[in-house]
């Protein structure tokens, strides 16, 4: 008689059904929170970045700081091209948007003209930097947005309030160009 | 899983005829150069609404996680059916919207105002399809843990909620309830000036990097909720 024992079956508890889908199915990939990691750094760099100045204005138009506008126009011999702007302004979205992310009016704005937004933030903060209260109060500014194309020495040549459309902002700088001399 | 939701969404009567609705619609602003003037918002809600909770409240959710698959592939195949189906609800647009055009432009002696380029339309349509993803995944994630069309609910409310701190805030002077309105806003549901980017100008602006952030954020969000839920039958 064959002495040697069987070999012993192990009983094994089964996994809780629990236990199971955490293991297989319900594992989040590693990937995502790198992927969410490197997302948290971007956004802190262009933060940094947008605080930096380089990410000023709006479209393709390379906006000018407002209070150097006049001495740069002074030096290139153009108009100044004021956006009188609001962050609350819903028609000012759309001239950003539409006007001034256009590459045909981008173009005329930077090649005619020194563009200078003058951005409202009397309602949100309280109160409006020291130059942006003098320039809207110099062009009489009650609405948004309002643009006004002024010489080097700050003479008003034309000015446009609302924002009506591609077609009347072209018509409008067309306009203004040719007031200006340019 | 991607297939899956498009034979839903596709095989759906009264989905295939709001888009393709929505798509006459769209021709219209499309053709002035307005864009899709919300409609591609409104394609996308119609899309994704219950995109994971109507699963979940039919049992077919229960089914699908009996076989070996991960639920974070079941999320992703319902995300890539999502952009799919809205990158289809696009191309349609633009075909009517070209389709429009031509016959206006035999109809009507001389040249015809606000033709678009090809490249005007790719970029419309491209900006739409980013700005899209965003929202498919804000949805995604709130369908995730609500019940039924709580998830394009939860979008409205939140959307609305922002919008009135901001002027809340404005209208009773109060600079900081209107700040934390406008953050929230900016942060939580970002836009970008995609016109802008796709012409290269502002890449690594600051809104860009807050619409990434918010991408995969809602994201990852949306894949640990949804992995760690427990889906019984004849309760969602």
């Amino acid at each position: 008689m064959d002495k040697t024992e069987p070999p012993a079956i192990r009983e094994s508890t089964p996994a809780p059904v629990s236990t199971v889908l955490r293991g297989s199915q319900s594992k989040v990939p590693a990937l995502l929170f790198w992927l969410l990691g490197a997302a948290l750094l971007f956004r802190i760099a262009t933060g940094i970045l947008g605080r930096g100045g380089k990410d000023s204005g709006a479209g393709l138009v390379r906006w000018q700081p407002g209070i150097a506008a006049p001495s740069a126009a002074a030096a290139s011999h153009r108009p100044v091209l004021y956006d009188f702007t609001a962050a609350w302004c819903a028609p000012c979205h759309l001239l950003d948007s539409e006007g001034w992310s256009d590459s045909s009016i981008a173009a005329l704005v930077n090649d005619s003209f020194v563009p200078a937004r003058v951005v409202d933030r009397s309602r949100e903060d309280g109160t409006n930097l020291a130059w942006v209260a003098e320039v809207q109060q110099r062009y009489s500014v009650s609405a948004f947005p309002t643009l006004v194309v002024a010489d080097p020495s700050g003479r008003q040549l034309a000015r446009m309030e609302g924002y009506m459309g591609k077609e009347r902002l072209v018509a409008f700088l067309a306009e203004a160009k040719k007031k200006a001399g340019k | 899983m991607a297939r899956r939701f498009l034979r839903q969404k596709l095989g759906s009567a009264g989905t295939v005829i709001a888009l393709a609705l929505m798509a006459v619609i769209a021709a219209l602003p499309l053709n002035a150069g307005q864009g899709f003037a919300g409609l591609d918002t409104l394609a996308m809600l119609v899309l994704a609404a219950g995109c994971v909770s109507r699963d979940a409240a039919s049992g077919a959710l229960q089914m699908i996680l009996s076989r070996p698959i991960r639920r974070v592939e079941y999320l992703a195949g319902r995300y890539v059916g999502l952009l799919v189906s809205f990158v289809l609800f696009l191309a349609l647009s633009v075909l009517v919207a070209v389709t429009l055009g031509q016959i206006v432009a035999r109809i009507a002696p001389g040249p015809v105002p606000g033709t678009r380029s090809a490249a005007d339309f790719g970029t419309i349509c491209a900006g739409a399809l980013l700005q899209g993803a965003l929202l498919a995944v804000i949805v995604l994630f709130f369908s995730t843990f609500l019940r039924g069309w709580g998830d394009v609910l939860a979008v409205a409310v939140f959307a609305i909620l922002f919008g009135s701190l901001r002027s809340l805030g404005q209208a009773l002077r109060l600079p900081a309830m209107a700040r934390a309105g406008e953050l929230a806003r900016d942060n939580l549901s970002p836009s970008v000036s995609w016109e802008t980017v796709l012409h290269g100008q502002k890449i690594l602006g600051e809104p860009t990097g807050r619409y990434i952030l918010a991408l995969v954020l809602y994201g990852t969000l949306a894949a640990v909720i949804f992995s760690r839920r427990e889906f019984s039958y004849g309760q969602d």
